[in-house]
């Protein structure tokens, strides 16, 4: 449990959430809203939504779905990369295994995580993050 | 494209209506039909589905014409055939051992979980095949010329090679040639990203494993090693290996033989090997990461992969080459205009080779109308002669040597008016000092709302601190150094 002063010290993480089943979006916002310097400033349900919005809202960090309808989470991450300063991208996977995550890494993703265990394994990454100091 | 929709076609309507549930409690998204009749062709592509999952068919016919209009594209998503279909179903309906694959029912939720985990490796593997660049590295500049040379100096022999070059500067791309341009063209080439698989699935990865070798190791399995028997293992990112696994790759180069993760059978290993990476190794010998023996049975023919700002003339033709490759693999369309392509020659690309793929197919996706100028690049790609990036203020306060009459403008405090910004006035405008009075005034605005506290002024505009205290500098926004401004840490 971070410590007040702690907490103080890392910038405000802006945050883009993208995936195709709104359960699980609201399910991961309300997760997310237990961490004070963590800010979700929008949520998107497929690549290219995600593309737009990240350049419309410039966000830190977008946290996205692998598997999505009109465009993956794989050919988002490339074109988002493509962008002025592009954001962190953590693809967010059903299957968690060296192949996936193989394709992950060539798209450009900075992070994966698994699904099944999102928040456990998103939060140290945001939190490093967070904790980074910003020249 | 990533799919998780699963079309379920089953007249069988309880058994259709478990396959759902089951779809929907691992996170797919079933489509349910009882009769192939019933999909509208026009509506839908193959790729729209992971998977096809058939069971009972009312109507032979309707199924057929479904199963034809899959067959049209080579890489249609498997179909999941329910017990009925066992028997002769693949070849019934003319699928091949990857394209069919037997379901029992009742579903067991591991199996049903492994095919679909299978059918989404599988669909990802054949994207990113219809991309890769086939014919070794593109261009005629020195540093290729000379990478060609050495590839076909290497290629005949088993020799190991280390690739070093900076992320994305196309290290697999040169180890395909190497294994293109070997006897060993015709056998597999099977790659590893060492830095993207978790240490403690490093090595089952790369030798395999023996059933029960570890939790959750329900059947034996073949390492990338064995998969690549006869051919070559590219390991991409040899330097992000752990040290443990560094020995056991060393045994395996020198004694060519290696054991399964819980196995105790020697097997023969006849792989030609190629590793890459960015890091510098002989840092990582110093600082104890990387073992100095594995270094050099690997460092045997060292080749250099040339950054993209190092071959600059082949851009043109690599902007070629990419364009055609993303439209084979249906990724959209793009054609760049000649002033695009010289802006693009100014850039440094530190991405490399995979920045300007990534640029092309950002272009492809999101300018349909197929013609790139230099309008249309982002900011950071708009190099003009003078070699400053996007909105390079002609003069604004001071004016620049060289820089056009026109421009010399000096921003009032309160900017006047600029026109709408999507107005061309009749008589044209000067573009620069346009989006210069544009951006100044947009500054002006967000330090005052602000007040005066750059952090958060540059969070109004969507910036970082350090962009904007750039901006500052360069428009000569700053009332002076240290006193000027408050700046939050």
């Amino acid at each position: 449990m971070r410590n007040l002063m702690e907490t103080a010290a890392m910038r405000q993480l802006r945050v883009l959430l993208v995936d195709d089943h709104e359960g699980f979006l609201n399910a991961a916002q309300r997760q997310l809203r237990n961490l004070p310097w963590v800010s979700v400033v929008g949520r998107a349900l497929n690549g290219l939504e995600a593309v737009r919005m990240t350049e419309q809202l410039t966000p830190d960090a977008v946290l996205m779905d692998l598997a999505m309808p009109e465009m993956g989470g794989l050919q988002a991450t490339r074109l988002i990369k493509a962008q002025d300063k592009p954001p962190f991208v953590v693809i967010a996977s059903h299957f968690d295994d060296p192949q996936h995550r193989e394709h992950a890494a060539s798209a450009g993703a900075d992070g994966f995580v698994s699904k099944m265990f999102y928040v456990q394994e998103v939060v140290p990454i945001l939190e490093k993050l967070a904790g980074e100091s910003h020249v | 494209m990533s799919e998780a929709r699963v079309l379920v076609l089953d007249a069988d309507a309880e058994r259709a209506g478990r396959t759902a549930e089951l779809l929907d409690f691992i996170d797919y998204r079933p489509q349910v039909l009882a009769d192939a009749a019933e999909l509208p062709l026009d509506r839908h592509t193959p790729r729209d589905w992971a998977a096809v999952v058939l069971g009972k068919v009312p109507d032979a016919r309707a199924w057929q014409r479904v199963l034809d209009w899959l067959k049209q594209d080579p890489l249609h998503p498997p179909v999941l055939g329910m017990p009925e279909h066992h028997l002769e179903g693949a070849e019934k309906f003319g699928l091949n051992a990857a394209q069919f694959w037997p379901l029992d029912y009742p579903i067991k939720y591991p199996l049903l979980s492994e095919l679909l985990r299978r059918a989404s490796i599988k669909r990802l593997d054949e994207e990113a095949r219809v991309v890769a660049t086939p014919g070794g590295p593109t261009g005629r500049s020195p540093g290729i010329e000379r990478l060609r040379r050495l590839i076909a100096q290497v290629a005949p022999f088993d020799t190991t090679v280390l690739i070093l070059g900076e992320s994305g500067s196309g290290k697999e791309v040169a180890a395909r040639a190497i294994h293109d341009a070997s006897p060993r063209r015709g056998k597999p080439f099977v790659a590893m990203n060492c830095g993207a698989i978790p240490g403690e699935l490093l090595e089952s990865e790369l030798f395999g494993h023996e059933k029960g070798a570890f939790t959750g190791a329900i059947t034996a399995r073949r390492g990338r090693f064995e998969m690549a028997d006869g051919g070559t293992l590219f390991l991409d990112e040899i330097g992000d290996m752990s040290m443990p696994m560094q020995v056991k790759l060393l045994r395996v180069l020198q004694e060519r033989c290696f054991e399964r993760v819980g196995g105790n059978q020697t097997i023969r290993c006849n792989v030609r090997v190629i590793a890459a990476t960015h890091r510098n190794l002989e840092e990582n010998i110093q600082k104890g990461a990387f073992r100095e023996d594995l270094f050099y049975r690997l460092n045997v023919f060292p080749l250099e992969m040339p950054p993209l700002r190092e071959r600059l003339a082949d851009l043109p033709e690599l902007v070629e080459e990419l364009t055609r490759t993303l439209e084979k693999g249906g990724r959209g369309k793009v054609r760049f205009t000649p002033e695009a392509i010289a802006a693009l020659s100014r850039y440094r690309w530190p991405g490399n080779v995979r920045e300007l793929s990534n640029l092309i197919e950002r272009l492809a996706v999101l300018n349909p109308s197929g013609q790139v100028r230099i309008a249309d690049l982002p900011v950071r790609y708009r190099i003009d002669a003078d070699g400053d990036a996007g909105v390079a203020p002609a003069a604004v306060g001071a004016p620049t040597p060289g820089a056009p009459a026109a421009a010399s403008l000096p921003p009032a405090p309160s900017a006047p008016p600029a026109p709408r910004l999507d107005e061309l006035p009749p008589e044209g405008l000067d573009l620069k000092e346009h989006m210069a009075r544009i951006e100044t005034a947009l500054i002006k605005a967000a330090l005052e709302r602000a007040n005066n506290v750059v952090a958060h002024a540059a969070q109004l505009l969507g910036l970082r601190r350090t962009t904007l205290v750039e901006k500052l500098r360069k428009y000569g926004l700053g009332r002076g150094d240290d006193g000027g401004m408050d700046e939050v840490a």
